[in-house]
């Protein structure tokens, strides 16, 4: 088995390898975790980093069957549904995000279909 | 929707249904709420789960209906056969788990080993000769369940006089069409909320707090045209409602990241896209069904816990797992958005709450565009007054 300190993005991703630590998160609830545990210039860098990148990304990772999947493309995965959660709070909420972020917290994410990529990722 | 529902404009459904103010204490009075659990919710099926939670017989899941003090398993029998039980040992009422979810061939009381099997009968239990009745008349006590486009629903009245097929009407069949027919797997929020459930309900049966309270999210739904987003009809079926929101015919671009993600959506193959059709069931008594997109598709179901608390949850339903990045992307945009936007009320609603409870006003006001509010409010007081009257008359069950 892989750690996740041995991880690397694919290589032409590896500019956002310093985002793996807080957002390549393994379940919509950890995502959304990332999401309310992150300050504003955390959320904001990784916007900025992963803007740009995003739909080559997405064309990246669409070549791969999700359940065979390594590591590195896991983490990958993981960080562009993460942004998700992000574009959410810096394109939309924007100054309401932490009012909206008490508002949220109620709502529990409880379940979620089975992630098969992350499967094998241990984190 | 239009052959589903008798579509009227705001004046036309006014002049159907009435207008001006409403009493203000079946918003918080225990004693009216008292009486809704007994008159509706003891005597209409209620959505309670989905069979993808228990998908091969043995699987179970465990939920609390705390307006009736009710512990229910929900099991997948041997046989394939989804039943309620309630959580109870007929030995002496010992809860037989208290685990959320599992897989049982069968379910022994942790107390004295009196043991059922996925069926609710009794199997086996220590010294059984000494109690002097029979197995047969010891199984769990069950709970009369059915499913309607996979979802499981409940009825708590010692013998429902229709089934969920009847209580939906013409609606029903439009369940076995949706997603959540075929889904799959599920993405759930669950949340409680200090409001009773009508106020909670009522929130999503009017458009116009949009402008106020989803100022960042609620863009696309009012424009020049329709300051407030009203929507353009008002649908109704009995008990049950629905509305035709309004189509902005010049919509604020969305920031980038956005349009890249709902853009993404669009260019998935959409597995209902030959049946979809752009759903929004606003079912009596707690149950709102909509079906955005064809691959997203949710129910909102809330249920009473007091007079001024209830408990939520959101679903929405995949017919298939992800198969790919896009499609993984897409279908978290899609439950992260709505979250998001249902996020946005819980201020609003629990001050609605806060301030009709403390009971300085005797009515509430309606306008024209809250009548689908004003309808479900002379459903909940039809049936309540129904109750009381067979209560007087002494001939209520």
């Amino acid at each position: 088995m892989e750690t996740a300190a041995k991880i690397h993005l694919p290589p032409q991703f590896a500019e956002l390898e310093p985002f793996v630590a807080h957002w390549a998160a393994a379940d919509p609830a950890a995502r959304a975790a990332a999401r309310d545990t992150s300050s504003e210039d955390q959320r904001r860098a990784f916007h900025a980093a992963m803007s740009p990148r995003i739909a080559e990304v997405l064309d990246y990772l669409d070549t791969k069957a999700l359940a065979e999947m390594d590591g590195g493309e896991a983490t990958l995965l993981n960080m562009a549904l993460a942004f998700v959660h992000v574009v959410l709070a810096v394109e939309m909420q924007t100054d309401a995000e932490p009012v909206h972020c008490a508002m949220r917290s109620y709502m529990m994410i409880t379940a979620w279909s089975g992630e098969v990529w992350n499967r094998q990722v241990p984190f | 929707m239009s052959g589903l529902f008798e579509m009227l404009e705001a004046e036309e459904a006014a002049d159907r249904f009435g207008r001006g103010p409403i009493p203000a204490a079946p918003y918080y009075d225990p004693a009216w709420y008292a009486d809704e659990i007994e008159a509706i919710f003891k005597r209409q099926w209620l959505h309670i789960g989905h069979v993808c939670e228990i998908p091969e017989p043995g699987n179970f899941i465990r939920r609390e209906l705390d307006f009736a003090a009710a512990p229910l398993l929900i099991v997948r029998g041997k046989d394939g056969e989804v039943r309620t039980f309630y959580n109870v040992c007929t030995h002496r009422g010992t809860q037989l788990t208290q685990d959320d979810s599992g897989k049982r061939s069968q379910f022994s009381c942790p107390y004295h080993m009196w043991t059922y099997g996925t069926d609710g009968r009794l199997l086996s239990a220590p010294d059984f000769e000494k109690f002097h009745v029979a197995k047969e008349d010891c199984s769990l006590k069950q709970v009369a369940t059915q499913v309607l486009g996979g979802l499981i629903f409940i009825h708590l009245g010692p013998d429902p006089a229709g089934s969920v097929r009847d209580q939906f009407g013409a609606l029903a069949d439009e369940f076995d069409k949706m997603p959540c027919a075929q889904a799959i797997a599920t993405t759930e929020v669950s949340y409680e909320i200090e409001a009773n459930w009508k106020v909670h309900y009522d929130n999503f049966q009017e458009n116009y707090h949009l402008r106020f309270i989803h100022a960042r999210t609620g863009g696309p739904a009012i424009g020049p045209a329709n300051p407030m987003g009203y929507p353009t009809h008002y649908g109704f079926n009995g008990p049950h409602r629905s509305q035709t929101l309004w189509k902005n015919p010049d919509p604020p671009q969305l920031p980038a990241s956005m349009m890249l993600s709902s853009m993404r959506a669009a260019a998935l193959p959409q597995p209902f896209a030959r049946d979809f059709v752009k759903t929004d069931f606003k079912l009596f008594p707690c149950l709102h069904v909509v079906w955005l997109s064809p691959d997203t598709m949710f129910t909102h179901t809330h249920m009473p816990v007091s007079a001024t608390r209830t408990r939520s949850r959101i679903r929405m339903y995949w017919a298939s797992e992800s198969e790919s990045a896009s499609r993984a992307f897409a279908r978290e945009f899609a439950m992260m958005s709505l979250r998001d936007v249902l996020s946005e009320d819980r201020d609003a609603v629990e001050a609605a709450q806060r301030g009709i409870a403390s009971g300085v006003l005797e009515t509430i006001n309606l306008q024209d565009h809250e009548v689908l509010l004003r309808h479900s409010y002379q459903q909940v007081v039809a049936r309540v007054t129904d109750w009381r009257a067979a209560r007087a008359r002494g001939s209520h069950v």
